[in-house]
């Protein structure tokens, strides 16, 4: 149990990127019919090139916030395995 | 009525084990001497271990689809999947032999794709969560070569220790296939019988290479191994049409694989690597690398968690397989996908 208690950053990243999938999913959905509907008037091409880059936008904000929490939780856990080793090795 | 399928699926789960365990068996005894093996640098002593197991799943794919071919039985799905089990194969064959370059290897798993385009075992439509269907035939077929490269080389930068490619892809397998059950008999839909028929091809196979190849293992997977489990993964999903299962489950292998490509910056193989993400003792305690141009793989993540050995690190790996893969399952139940 103590064990799968230090896989936390791991697993919190895994259910991270759980939630995005199963909510992001319908979000992503919601935002492209509205921008559709709202944007009706406007020529279809156009319409289809919004709705893509906004899609492009929504996946490259989620990459990035994956990218930086992965970094942020490495970059401690790092520096805490350091600090043992350093005290393990004076003692 | 259900005679023929159920004559085919166990005639195909037969011939699996047995062609598979048979060829196991002489990669184990004779790749050695024929100087196609590699050190197994996690542990103590570093030994030598015959490369190239993988063949055995390929082949063994191959032959457990004869009976569905030959009793004409969904047999566009059925050479569908043994054609991308044998392109990725192929590819993994040429990069254990001749190493591909960086850019390479992607392309050509990309490329291993067309089998399924030409054959279009699947919909098109990608079911997500919350019954939201896209019904994309284009995009959907331009999807399955980039598909294809990602999933098939997840599976190939997973494979750092004994069995963890193996072990993971057999959890991902049968999640898969428990959650085709599912559906079948909460909303219909599924086709129960081929999905048994897929699992029968590719199930049996992939246990007995995982049998050689966990802690401690007796054969390496190899490139081919790795890639055209990938493939098998990713050929399943499509003609089931379970794309989302598939990416969960797969959560722990593309975490790994983003992070490896995002830390060095670029595509990469491991031998152009000259920091290694972890370090090996001569007792066989292993450390996360601290220097900053490693890359941070999760095999490293996990030892700077204070996991100091092989057997510790692939208990690790697979406590985050069986979550992921316990997340697809429940996903499922709840009627989320």
């Amino acid at each position: 149990m103590s064990r799968l208690l230090n896989l936390k950053p791991l697993i919190l990243l895994i259910l991270f990127n759980y939630v995005v999938i199963i909510f992001g999913s319908y979000v992503f959905y919601t935002i492209q019919v509205n921008i559709e509907r709202t944007l009706r008037a406007l020529p279809r091409l156009l319409v289809g090139f919004i709705q893509a880059s906004v899609g492009l936008l929504l996946i490259l904000l989620w990459i990035f916030v994956w990218l930086s929490m992965y970094k942020h939780l490495f970059t401690r856990e790092i520096r805490k395995d350091a600090g043992e080793n350093a005290s393990s090795n004076q003692a | 009525m259900l005679e023929k399928p159920i004559l085919i699926i166990t005639a195909s789960t037969a011939i699996g084990l047995a062609s598979s365990m048979l060829i196991l068996r002489y990669i184990t005894r004779s790749f050695v001497k024929l100087g196609i093996s590699g050190l197994d640098h996690h542990k103590p002593g570093k030994p030598r271990i015959p490369e190239m197991g993988g063949l055995a799943f390929v082949i063994g794919v191959a032959a457990a689809s004869m009976p569905a071919v030959l009793l004409d039985f969904h047999v566009s799905e059925v050479v569908g999947m043994m054609l991308t089990v044998l392109a990725t194969g192929a590819v993994g064959i040429i990069d254990d032999l001749k190493k591909l370059g960086a850019v390479e290897k992607p392309l050509l798993t990309a490329a291993a794709g067309l089998p399924l385009i030409l054959l279009h075992p699947y919909s098109g439509k990608l079911f997500l969560t919350f019954g939201i269907v896209f019904r994309i035939p284009l995009i959907y077929m331009v999807m399955i070569p980039g598909l294809l490269a990602v999933v098939s080389n997840s599976v190939n930068m997973f494979d750092t220790m004994n069995g963890t490619a193996t072990g993971s892809s057999l959890m991902v397998l049968t999640t898969l296939f428990l959650v085709t059950v599912l559906k079948h008999f909460t909303r219909g839909g599924f086709d129960i019988l081929l999905a048994s028929l897929l699992f029968s091809i590719v199930f049996p196979p992939m246990l007995i290479l995982f049998a050689y190849n966990k802690y401690p293992a007796r054969v390496f997977v190899g490139d081919t191994g790795t890639l055209s489990i990938g493939g098998a993964l990713l050929a399943f999903s499509i003609i089931q049409g379970c794309e989302i299962p598939l990416i969960i489950s797969l959560l722990p292998h593309l975490t790994n694989g983003f992070f490896n490509l995002s830390s060095v910056g670029r595509l990469f193989e491991r031998s152009e690597l000259k920091e290694r993400p972890i370090v090996v003792s001569e007792d066989g305690t292993i450390y996360a690398n601290r220097d900053l141009k490693a890359p941070i793989t999760l095999t490293r993540f996990i030892a700077a968690l204070g996991f100091r050995n092989e057997k510790e690190i692939i208990k690790a790996i697979m406590i985050l397989c069986i979550i992921s893969n316990g997340l697809t399952i429940l996903t499922v139940l709840l009627g989320l996908w």
